[in-house]
């Protein structure tokens, strides 16, 4: 490092260069670094999406997901857990891997695995679809798509067709199919009458279309000189020509397709409806995927859509909704704007304790310096520029400007001392760097055990402990090298002026200078004025050293007995603009039915929220068309009784939507008996925290015994909804979806001339259609798109349980009806089907309201643990979602703490080479958890994440400060001080630079503190415990430090006492050989 | 600079520092004071918000409820099954004498009389049979009158006992077998005339021709199994012919109305009543034929239609009908949760007669003055205290 000083005075450009090289790529970086809100969570998730039209969530799950998932445990590697949910139709197994997973690797074994399980599958299911996402990806932009003159299935199309697939090229998005509308088919629409009539069944229409509708190349032709490609016509290009397929000849006649069957373009039978404002919509939403920066693609989207505007056919209109870019930018911003501002403040703080303007533009240069060298080096390990990042530059600001202060200000000293600049600057690096560096690795050190942090929480604040070890060994660096070289300008550019003034008298100054030198000096006197008091109580506390010890321990214990009342969060709530209502409707409600029961909720809705508040309201009902969707949904839909609202306010008038949803849980459950309500996160933050789950709450049991399972939990249902501040605690999967069961008696069928087959094949073409079993195309030759044909007997016909019994299931002479062979009986079936481990799950969703979700979930456990006996032994009974995330985040940084204590203690131990003097300063820390605890119990900020990051920050910073009275303190005593004179010397003589050094982190977070960021609780928690810890360092600290070196004196004045002569002897002894 | 003078440490002085704590005192009482203040206020802020959020909570636990009461059911389940209709008479027209076609008068589709002649036969040959008949017939007439004449004297004879009796007796027989000889020739003539009345091919009663199956020139050849000329159905009322499955057997009993429907009119339906069954399940297909009676004023029904069949079957009993959403299952057995009057849930085991699919008829457990949850939701179970939606609450306490 000396040779650094040497070089920075004897070679000055090279550091200016340095600086200026800084400047560039730190500039570079900040350009070319992604923007985001969080950095991003890289736990890799991949999702293995199964597809069979019409297969119950039941059969699905024992059918396809669970012998797949039998496979995954034998053929994936590291793979954390697997989940899975099975739908109607559609089966969603989502593979959680470890962290350190290579994920092409995963991939490929996901994949053949899938390949590899087929054939004991269902015959006719299709190979999934994998995909690989993390678990934080959440909704950026969404697009809604209306017309008032095309269908739906029309709108859905050109969504589909024409924006779906340029939108997937905006790096880092992912775009999944669009929500609502018409998925558009070719629809053979079987009339079952006219089947019957002329003997056919609805396998010979599908059969037919099997025969005449090919996909195969006739080939090519030599003639003469030429090669002929021949084509036929085996594929109609026409919809209106498949009505014309002959199905057989009967009666001299040739029956056609159109005889029995109505073939038209058409669309499957909706699942899934979106309503923008009650006019219905096709909404897609888009992602961001991998490392990509949200706002990049937010920007990208936007940037698309004016040109994919003019591809989309006339009358469609399209507008963007749910931008998150004005919430990340304006994040983004207004943390970089409170560092802005702490900086600044900082910079006028150490203007009005130095009074040199040319020491404060030395000191101060060093914290745009040194951020910026952080974000270089942030961006150079990949990570984004992110609310963490900044948060954590923010947090460094007050920290930076410490070594440059105390270098200047020791170099000042030396040259009132009358030595020549670079002397004096190389003797006041000389005694620095020691007491700098320490400090320096006390800080890091602190911040070594977020590194150590696992899980969602680590993600996030690995890069904020990044920023503070970047912007803090950047920082040390200038120190030695341009705060040196600078220091040897401009503060002999201040010598010589002083020498100027001395000679000539005061030079001229300006107005303004003239007022600050005016307020300097009252600023110092007033300074002054503290020191003397603060002189005379340290003198107090000194002379009754006991007392004062007990009573500050005392004080310090009963301020911890406020930590109950403050309640802990895993991260602050934020405040949204937004609310997000999940409406659970009676299991099995028709889409039909959803739709016009969600009319009379928004009715409701905005009779209840005061007028002109509510600016939109967006419904998602329903099943989305693909599982792709599935994988990506957090809000826990399971069928078409399912549905989202998402209510958005005007930001200007209403910046906390939160008092709405209290209103909206307290009114809606009255008017709508049967329907469950639950609001979802809004925010983007909390998404992301809640990691793809709806809730924050999550109790799961798993195990085989199903039922038994299921009875427990419907029973601590009842028992966790009493707990205080739990809200909208709902059972996930809905086991009481209307089910008819047809029961065919398989001997009497027999004697007819029926088989099983005969019937289920005649029932899955009436009800499900033909396509999962006998997949066909018909392409679109004008626009390339090929649409599944699927025959199907219109839904509309069959509205009741007689025309189901009145089935025919047979046709010609045996005609037989379904209620002559079958049964049908009531019941209920899965409406949706959970699996955690391959083991069949039950989960209940809770958020909170009002109270802290440690507490809540405290007493959650408490339950859970009471009653654990009910539950099946085997069973395993979890805590799942962010309460898990926040235990062991929490567990993790209480252990960081205590790790960073011991860290900082065996540090500085090394310093001192005492074991003494370290525990001294250590037994101060307490003072600042109980800063801590006050400032947050005054603020009503429960302990977060943020709160401890801010803790394990003020630990360090304390440390720092207190070496610097201690260090004082010894070399009074070792220059023959008394212990309480080199004490009180110690104090009084650090009290300037300590008080600076606290002021400046305190005045640097207040911007922080004071904002309603998540960030917030930290700012508070560092404001509170470095005032309690400044306390301790100034008045507790000095106080112990007489008191153990005076006991120390005592006893060893004892023992010289004792031992004189065999002391003497000893010596002599030593001396003689 | 000034924060660089050697720090001022004066010699402790006590009366300074007896001085200096007494004016420290009251400050720092005030601070104790103000901080007390804030702890208590702060612990009893969050004191009255837990209150407040354990009571909403506690408000939020009790679920709010739609109520609805049986009714009594009079609601039929209908029962559709393909059906065949056939005319009410049905009649092929054959031929009963070979010959060609010589003319025919009514085609498809026309409305015939009895008897009005649908085809004329044209067959020479007969013709030549009855005038070969009625020649024989002559002969026979003549040769009957010369042995009369002969008879007649040789009886004179033999009173006068001129000639033997045997040899009377012979043209006395003489005579007989020329008589019984002209009644066969009288009777083959007449059989021929009466073939020649099938010459003309009439209708046997009212009603529409259905089928012509030949054209003039045509041969055709006498008897049934050939080729059938023409068909006359009776279409004033039909017959509908009906399988039923066995399951339904005991249901369909003569009297049953039932509505018939037809592809071709999609949007009308004919009434049609069960006139017979055939009494016995036939053993091909488990199912027993029932014939349907259809008044065909307009002609509309068409023999050999194919249509469908609904017949409305009557409840049983007096059941009470509920919203099929209202039923739970518990361990498979169908219950209802009903509240009672203090608004607590009692669970009711319940008999479903029929499932109706929208609704259910119950035929036990249920009396028509329970209130039950329209839409309970899954585990619900007995004593869970819950709230009646507003609007319902106020009629009921009007009641």
């Amino acid at each position: 490092m000396l040779q650094l000083v040497l070089i920075a005075l004897r070679r000055p450009y090279t550091f200016v260069v340095a600086a200026v090289l800084i400047v560039i790529l730190g500039a570079l970086a900040i350009v070319r670094t992604p923007v985001d809100i969080f950095p991003a969570v890289g736990i890799p998730v991949v999702s293995v999406i199964w597809t069979y039209v019409g297969l119950s969530p039941d059969d699905m799950s024992t059918r396809i997901l669970y012998p797949y998932e039998l496979a995954l445990t034998a053929l994936v590697n590291d793979i954390d857990h697997v989940e899975s949910q099975s739908y109607n139709g559609i089966g969603v197994n989502k593979i959680y891997f470890q962290p350190k997973v290579k994920i092409d690797l995963a991939l490929a074994q996901v994949g053949a695995a899938g390949q590899t399980v087929l054939r004991l599958l269902p015959p006719g299911v299709q190979p999934p679809q994998v995909i690989s996402f993390n678990a934080s990806t959440v909704p950026v932009i969404q697009i809604a798509f209306s017309s008032a003159t095309r269908t739906e299935a029309e709108v859905a199309d050109a969504v589909y067709t024409l924006i779906r697939p340029p939108l997937t090229t905006v790096t880092g998005a992912a775009v999944p199919f669009p929500y609502g509308g018409k998925s558009r088919q070719v629809r053979i629409d079987l009339d079952q009458e006219k089947l019957l009539g002329l003997g056919l069944t609805a396998q010979d229409v599908v059969t037919a279309v099997e025969r005449q509708n090919l996909i195969i190349p006739a080939g090519t032709q030599k003639i003469g000189d030429y090669e002929y490609a021949v084509l036929i016509n085996d594929a109609p290009a026409d919809i209106a020509a498949l009505n014309d397929f002959p199905i057989k000849r009967a009666d001299g006649a040739i029956v056609y397709l159109r005889d029995v069957a109505h073939v038209h373009n058409g669309n499957a039978p909706q699942t899934n409806l979106v309503r923008v404002d009650g006019a219905p919509a096709v909404l897609l939403p888009v992602l961001t995927s991998g490392s990509a920066s949200s706002l990049d693609v937010i920007n990208g989207v936007k940037a698309m859509l004016p040109r994919l505007k003019l591809a989309l056919p006339d009358g469609i209109e399209m507008t963007v909704i749910g931008d998150q870019s004005a919430f990340i930018s304006g994040a983004v911003v207004s943390v970089a704007r409170e560092a802005a501002i702490a900086a600044a403040l900082t910079g006028l703080m150490i203007l009005l304790f130095l009074g040199s303007w040319r020491s404060t533009i030395i000191i101060t240069i060093s914290i745009p310096l040194s951020i910026l060298a952080a974000l270089f080096a942030l961006s150079a390990l990949g990570e984004t520029v992110n609310v963490m990042t900044l948060g954590g530059l923010a947090l460094a600001v007050g920290l930076l400007v410490d070594d440059a202060t105390v270098t200047i200000e020791n170099v000042n000293r030396h040259m009132e001392a009358g030595e020549a600049i670079d002397d004096a600057i190389i003797k006041a690096a000389k005694e620095i760097i020691t007491p700098a560096t320490v400090s320096l690795l006390c800080i890091c050190i602190v911040f070594a055990p977020l590194l150590l942090l696992g899980g969602v929480a680590g993600y996030l604040f690995r890069p904020l402990a990044e920023a503070v070890v970047f912007a803090m060994i950047a920082s040390y660096c200038l120190t030695y090298t341009l705060v040196e070289t600078m220091a040897r300008y401009f503060l002999s550019a201040q010598q010589r002026e002083a020498l100027r003034e001395a000679k000539y008298g005061p030079a001229r100054r300006g107005v303004f200078l003239a007022t600050f030198t005016r307020a300097q000096i009252a600023f110092e006197r007033g300074f002054e004025r503290l020191l003397d008091t603060y002189a005379r109580v340290l003198q107090l506390a000194l002379a009754r050293p006991k007392a004062f010890v007990a009573m500050f321990f005392a004080g310090v214990a009963l301020s911890f007995t406020l930590t109950p009342f403050l309640g802990r969060d895993f991260f602050p709530e934020t405040e949204s603009s937004s609310l997000r209502l999940h409406v659970r409707l009676p299991t099995g409600t028709r889409l039909e039915q959803a739709g016009v029961l969600c009319d009379r909720i928004e009715a409701e809705i905005r009779d209840v929220l005061p007028h002109g508040a509510l600016t939109s309201i967006v419904d998602n009902i329903g099943l989305p068309i693909s599982g792709i969707n599935l994988s990506y949904n957090n809000s826990g839909t399971i069928g078409t009784n399912d549905a989202d609202l998402t209510l958005s306010f005007d930001p200007e008038k209403v910046a906390d939507a939160s008092p709405f949803a209290e209103l909206l849980r307290e009114r809606l459950p009255r008017a709508f008996p049967g329907v469950v309500f639950s609001f979802l996160p809004a925010d983007i933050v909390t998404q992301i925290l809640n990691f793809g789950l709806p809730a924050p709450l999550d109790i799961q049991i798993s195990g085989s015994k199903r039922d038994e399972n299921l009875v427990y939990l419907q029973k601590t249902l009842e028992r966790v909804a009493r707990v205080p501040g739990i809200a909208d605690p709902r059972m996930q999967q809905a086991g009481d979806l209307p089910t008819l069961h047809v029961d065919v008696d398989r001997t009497l069928a027999q004697e007819v001339g029926l088989s099983e087959r005969d019937v289920t094949v005649s029932l899955q073409t009436m009800l499900a259609g033909s396509f999962q079993t006998s997949p066909a195309f018909w392409l679109n030759v004008k626009s390339g798109v090929s649409y599944p044909i699927v025959t199907m007997e219109p839904q509309f016909w069959n509205t009741s349980l007689d025309a189901l019994a009145s089935k025919p299931v047979a046709a010609g002479e045996g005609q037989q009806i379904l209620s002559g062979i079958a049964s049908i009986r009531r019941g209920w079936s899965s409406g949706v089907v959970t699996h955690f481990n391959s083991q069949s799950a039950f989960d209940i969703y809770a958020g909170v309201r009002g109270r802290d979700l440690g507490a809540i979930a405290d007493d959650v456990q408490k339950i859970l643990d009471d009653t654990r006996k009910e539950a099946p032994a085997a069973s395993n009974l979890a805590l799942r979602g962010q309460i898990a995330t926040m235990r062991s985040a929490y567990a993790d940084l209480l252990l960081g703490l205590v790790l960073s204590i011991v860290f900082v203690y065996l540090i500085i131990v090394v310093n001192f080479q005492s074991w003494l003097d370290p525990f001294l300063i250590v037994s101060g820390l307490p003072t600042a958890l109980a800063g801590i605890v006050w400032m947050l119990f005054l603020s009503e900020t429960t302990i977060s994440v943020p709160a401890l990051t801010g803790a394990i920050m003020c630990m360090g910073v304390a440390t720092a400060n207190s070496n610097l009275v201690i260090a004082f303190a010894r070399e009074r005593l070792d220059h023959g001080d008394t212990p309480l004179h080199a004490a009180a010397a110690a104090g009084v003589t650090r009290f300037r630079p300590v008080i600076m050094t606290a002021l400046a982190m305190i005045i640097g977070m207040a911007p922080m503190a004071l904002s309603a960021e998540q960030n917030a609780p930290l700012g508070r928690a560092v404001i509170g415990g470095l005032t309690f810890a400044t306390m301790g360092t100034l008045l507790l600290l000095p106080v112990m430090f007489s008191l153990a070196h005076g006991f120390l004196a005592r006893r060893r004045a004892q023992r010289a006492q004792y031992d004189a002569p065999e002391n003497t002897e000893l010596e002599q002894a030593n001396v003689a050989p | 600079m000034s924060h660089h003078e050697p720090p001022r440490l004066q010699p402790p002085d006590p009366l300074a520092q007896a001085e200096f704590l007494r004016r420290l005192r009251p400050r720092g009482l005030v601070a104790i004071g103000v901080i007390l203040a804030l702890v208590v206020s702060g612990v009893a802020s969050r004191h009255a918000r837990d209150a407040e959020l354990a009571r909403v909570t506690q408000e939020a636990v009790i679920p709010t409820v739609e109520l609805c009461t049986p009714t009594l059911s009079t609601a039929t389940q209908e029962l559709v099954l393909p059906a065949n209709v056939e005319a009410f008479v049905d009649a092929p027209i054959y031929a009963r004498v070979n010959g060609y076609l010589k003319s025919w008068a009514y085609d498809i589709g026309a409305q015939v009389k009895v008897g009005d002649v649908l085809g004329v036969i044209d067959a020479p040959d007969l013709n030549q049979q009855v005038e070969q008949a009625k020649g024989l017939l002559a002969r026979s007439k003549a040769e009957q009158n010369l042995a009369r004449a002969t008879a007649k004297r040789w009886t004179t004879l033999r009173n006068q006992a001129a000639v033997s009796p045997q040899s009377a007796d012979e043209k006395t027989g003489n005579l007989e077998a020329a008589a019984a000889s002209q009644n066969a020739a009288q009777a083959n003539l007449d059989r021929l005339v009466a073939l020649e009345a099938y010459l003309n091919l009439t209708s046997p009663f009212d009603g529409v021709v259905t089928a012509r199956n030949v054209d003039v020139g045509a041969l055709v050849d006498a008897g049934a199994g050939r080729r059938e000329l023409f068909r006359v159905a009776d279409i004033h009322k039909m017959r509908v012919y009906v399988r039923a499955p066995q399951a339904y057997a005991a249901k369909i009993t003569p009297g049953l109305t039932a509505r018939l429907t037809l592809p071709q009119y999609p949007t009308r339906e004919f009434s049609t009543k069960i006139m017979t069954t055939a009494s016995a399940i036939a053993a091909g297909s488990r199912t027993l034929l029932v014939q349907f009676e259809a008044d065909n004023p307009d002609r509309a029904l068409l023999p050999g239609a194919f249509g469908q069949i609904r017949i409305s079957l009557p409840p049983e009993g007096a059941p009470l009908l509920l919203p099929a959403s209202a039923l739970v299952f518990v361990n498979a057995s169908p219950q209802v949760a009903t509240v009672d009057e203090r608004g607590v849930v009692r669970m009711k085991n319940v008999k479903i007669a029929r499932d109706l699919g929208p609704s259910l008829e119950i035929s036990a457990g249920l009396s028509e003055t329970d209130r039950v949850i329209r839409t309970p939701w899954q585990s619900v179970h007995d004593g869970i205290a819950v709230r009646i939606k507003d609007g319902e609450r106020k009629e009921a306490q009007a009641r």
